[in-house]
C-alpha cells in the first residue's frame, strides 16, 4: 500500500525528517509513536503533500505510483486521507456543503457519478447516526463551536464519507476524554478493513488499547528508532521515551 | 477642467421648468457647489479618494442610449427603469397607499411631496457633490408610502448608463408604521467612461421599516458617487445594504441620523474589486437620541491593484444615553499589490454607550485552505467556498430573502469570473 525509503524532509529549511523507512501493507495498521518534536507530524504533512513541507531525499510509493507527482487534493482524491490533530474550524462553510463537496470532487475524480442533495444526505445520514453526529452540528460552520469530541467524531465522519485506501490519524486521541475517545476509536476500527491501511499516530500509548496496530515504530529525531508489535507499545508506556530522547538535542 | 464648465452646465440647465421653489433650490445648490468645487484629497473625508475620473472632464447631460434593460432582479416587483438618468418605463400594479413615480410626475401630480422633503436633509445637499446633484438633476424616483401600509413586493429601481452623466435625485418618504424593500440596481453596459452622481435621502416616520438594497455593477469605466442621507424617527428601522462590484472609481457615502428613539440602523455592505477599481465607503453614523442602535458589517475582497476604503464615523450626542453603535470591517486581499485603508472613527459624548469597532485585513487563510484539499476539493474551488464563507456572514444580514439570493447569485458570478 505504501513504501516510504530514505525520506528526507524540510520544513522551512530545517530537516526535520532525516531517513525514514517504513513499509505498509494492505488491510495493516501501523501506529507511530514518539516523543514531542520526533517528527511525527511533519510525517502527516508530507505524507498529504501539504506546502513548505519538502521532500529533499528518498521516495513515497502509494499503490504502485510516486506520490511526488500529486499534490493535495489528487492524493486525497487517489484514497489518502488525513485525520487532524487540531481540525480546521471553517467559520461561514456550512458541515453539509463542505461534506458534500468533498465527496463529489473526490467521485469526480475518481470517475464516479456526482451525488445529488438527496443521494447524498441518504448516504450522510448512516454515518452521522453511527457516530452520534447531531442535525445541529451539520448545520453549523465546520468546526465552528464543537466540542474537542465533535471535532474528531467530524473527522472520522470525513474519512467514512470519503472511503479511503490510506488513513493517517495524528494525534486523534489528544483533547479528548476517554468516552470521548471510546465512540472515535470505534468510528475507527469500524473502517477497519482488508483494503485499507491506517497509520496511527499518537504520543500515548492509550489510544492503542482502542485502536489495536499490527505494527508500531518509534520516530525519533526525524528517524524510525525502533520498530515491534503492538507490545512495544506497552513498553514504551511502561518505561517513557527516555532512552529515544536522551543525550540529543531537543527538537 | 475647472469649474467654468459645470457654471456653463448649469447655465444651461437653469433655470429648469417648474416652480419657482425648485428653481431656487438649484440655483442655491449651484451656488454651493460653485463656492465649494469638487473635494480634493486635503479634505479629511477625501483622503483616499482621488476625483481625477470626474475633475478631467465635463459629462454631457442626456447623452442617448440604446442599452437594453435585463429582466427584473426580484420577481414580481413593481420595477422603474431610468436610462442615462432619464426615466424610460413606469411601474405598474401599484396597490394602493403608494405613490411611486419619476420626479416628474411627481411634480406634475403631487408637487408638495417634493417641495417639502427634497432637499431637506443637510448631508444630502451641503457637501459638493449632492449639492452638484440637486442642481442638475432632473429625474429620479420619489416613493411615499402613506401610514400604516405595507408594501407587499419589494420595489426595484435600474438605473441603466452607459454614457454621459446622470445625476437621481431619490426620494422615499415612508409614513408611520410603514413598511417596503426597495431595491436600487445601477447597471453599466460596455467600458465608457460615464458619471453617476447619485442622492437618496430616506425620510422614515415613526415605527417604519425599511429595507433598502444597492447594488452597483456600473460599467468598468464608469465613476459612480452616491450619498444616502437618512433620518430615522421614532423605532423607526432601517436595513441597508450596499453591495459594489463594478465602477472603475466608486464612492458610497452614507449619513444617516437616528433621530428617534428606539431607531434602529444595520448598514452592511460588500465590496469585490479587482484590476484598478477603486472603492471606498464613507459612513457617518449619528445618534442623535438615546436608545437608538447601529450595526455596521462591511466586508471585501481585493484582487489585482484594486483599493478600497472604508472610512466609519460613530457619533453619540451629548445627551444620548442607552445607545449601542457596533461596526466591523474586513477585508481579503488576494494579491501584495491590493490594498484596503480601513478607518473607524469614534466620537463619543454621552456616557452609557456600548461602542465596539474592529477591522481586519489579510490573506486567506492557509490552513483552511489546505484543510479542504486534504479532502480533496481542487484549490480553484476551495479558495471559492472560503471567499463564499468569508462574504456569507455579511450576506446572512440581509433580511430578504429572494434580495438574499440574488446578492448571494452575484457575489457568486463575481468569484467565478
Amino acid at each position: 500500500m505504501l513504501e516510504i525509503k530514505g525520506l528526507h524532509a524540510d520544513v522551512d529549511g530545517k530537516e526535520i525528517l532525516k531517513g525514514i523507512d517504513l513499509s505498509i501493507g494492505e488491510g495493516e495498521v501501523h501506529a507511530i509513536m514518539g516523543p514531542n518534536g520526533s517528527g511525527k507530524s511533519t510525517l502527516s504533512y508530507v505524507l498529504s503533500g501539504r506546502d513548505g513541507y519538502d521532500v529533499t531525499a528518498g521516495s513515497i510509493t502509494y499503490r504502485g505510483r510516486d506520490l511526488s507527482d500529486l499534490n493535495t487534493e489528487e492524493r486525497a482524491a487517489e484514497g489518502i486521507f488525513l485525520g487532524f490533530q487540531y481540525p480546521v474550524e471553517l467559520p461561514g462553510v456550512s458541515s453539509t456543503t463542505f461534506l458534500k463537496t468533498a465527496l463529489n470532487a473526490v467521485r469526480r475524480h475518481r470517475g464516479e457519478e456526482e451525488l445529488d442533495a438527496v443521494q447524498f444526505m441518504k448516504r450522510l445520514r448512516v454515518h452521522t447516526k453511527e457516530l452520534n453526529i447531531s442535525d445541529d452540528m451539520l448545520r453549523r460552520g465546520v468546526n465552528v463551536g464543537f466540542s474537542g469530541g465533535e471535532k474528531k467524531r467530524n473527522e472520522i465522519l470525513q474519512m467514512a464519507l470519503l472511503e479511503p485506501y490510506f488513513a493517517v490519524l495524528d494525534e486523534t486521541d489528544s483533547g479528548l476524554d476517554i468516552d470521548a475517545l471510546k465512540v472515535v476509536a470505534e468510528g475507527v476500527n469500524a473502517l477497519r478493513g482488508p483494503k485499507r491501511s491506517m497509520l496511527v499516530i499518537t504520543h500515548y500509548q492509550r489510544l492503542l488499547d482502542y485502536i489495536v496496530p499490527d505494527y508500531v515504530h518509534v520516530l525519533a529525531h526525524g528517524r524510525i528508532a525502533r520498530s515491534g508489535g503492538k507490545e512495544l507499545a506497552l513498553e514504551l508506556e511502561e518505561k517513557g521515551y527516555g532512552e529515544f530522547i536522551a543525550g540529543t538535542e531537543a527538537a | 477642467m475647472g469649474m467654468e464648465a459645470y457654471q456653463a452646465q448649469f447655465a444651461d440647465h437653469l433655470p429648469a421648468s417648474g416652480p419657482a421653489w425648485l428653481a431656487d433650490l438649484r440655483q442655491a445648490a449651484a451656488e454651493r457647489f460653485a463656492g465649494q468645487g469638487l473635494p480634493d484629497r486635503k479634505v479629511e473625508e477625501w483622503r483616499y479618494t482621488n476625483l481625477k475620473p470626474v475633475q478631467g472632464q465635463l459629462f454631457a447631460l442626456d447623452a442617448a442610449s440604446t442599452a437594453e434593460a435585463p429582466p427584473a432582479l426580484l420577481e414580481g416587483s413593481h420595477r422603474l427603469v431610468f436610462r442615462n438618468g432619464v426615466l424610460q418605463s413606469d411601474a405598474n400594479d401599484l396597490p394602493g397607499g403608494i405613490r411611486l413615480a419619476g420626479m416628474a410626475r411627481t411634480m406634475s401630480e403631487k408637487p408638495e411631496l417634493l417641495a417639502d422633503h427634497m432637499g431637506q436633509i443637510n448631508a444630502g445637499q451641503d457637501l459638493p457633490l449632492p449639492a452638484l446633484n440637486q442642481a442638475l438633476s432632473r429625474d429620479g424616483y420619489i416613493l411615499s408610502i402613506d401610514p400604516g401600509v405595507s408594501v407587499e413586493r419589494p420595489i426595484e429601481v435600474l438605473f441603466l448608463s452607459d454614457a454621459g452623466s446622470c445625476y437621481p435625485r431619490n426620494l422615499i418618504l415612508a409614513g408611520a408604521g410603514s413598511r417596503a424593500v426597495v431595491v436600487e440596481h445601477y447597471l453599466g453596459r460596455g467600458n465608457g467612461d460615464y458619471f453617476v452622481n447619485a442622492v437618496t435621502e430616506i425620510h422614515a416616520a415613526d415605527g417604519a421599516n425599511l429595507q433598502r438594497y444597492k447594488i452597483q455593477q456600473d460599467g468598468t469605466g464608469a465613476s459612480h458617487i452616491a450619498t444616502l442621507a437618512g433620518r430615522l424617527g421614532d423605532n423607526a428601522r432601517l436595513e441597508n445594504f450596499d453591495l459594489n462590484i463594478g465602477g472603475q472609481l466608486v464612492r458610497s457615502e452614507i449619513h444617516m441620523a437616528l433621530a428617534g428613539q428606539g431607531a434602529e440602523a444595520a448598514l452592511n455592505g460588500v465590496y469585490l474589486l479587482r484590476g484598478k477599481q477603486h472603492c471606498d465607503n464613507a459612513i457617518q453614523m449619528d445618534h442623535v437620541v438615546g436608545a437608538t442602535n447601529s450595526h455596521q458589517d462591511y466586508r471585501g475582497i481585493l484582487d489585482d491593484k484594486a483599493h478600497a476604503v472604508f472610512q466609519g464615523k460613530i457619533t453619540v450626542r451629548p445627551d444620548a444615553q442607552g445607545i449601542e453603535g457596533h461596526q466591523l470591517n474586513k477585508t481579503l486581499l488576494l494579491s501584495d499589490e491590493a490594498e484596503i485603508d480601513s478607518k473607524p472613527e469614534l466620537q463619543i459624548l454621552a456616557d452609557d454607550v456600548k461602542c465596539s469597532h474592529g477591522a481586519t485585513a489579510g490573506e486567506l487563510d492557509e490552513t483552511g485552505l489546505f484543510y479542504l484539499r486534504s479532502r480533496g476539493i481542487p484549490e480553484d474551488e476551495a479558495r471559492q467556498l472560503l471567499m463564499t464563507a468569508f462574504i456569507a456572514e455579511t450576506l446572512a444580514h440581509l433580511g430578504h430573502d429572494d434580495a438574499r439570493q440574488v446578492m448571494e447569485r452575484l457575489v457568486a458570478d463575481w468569484m467565478a469570473s
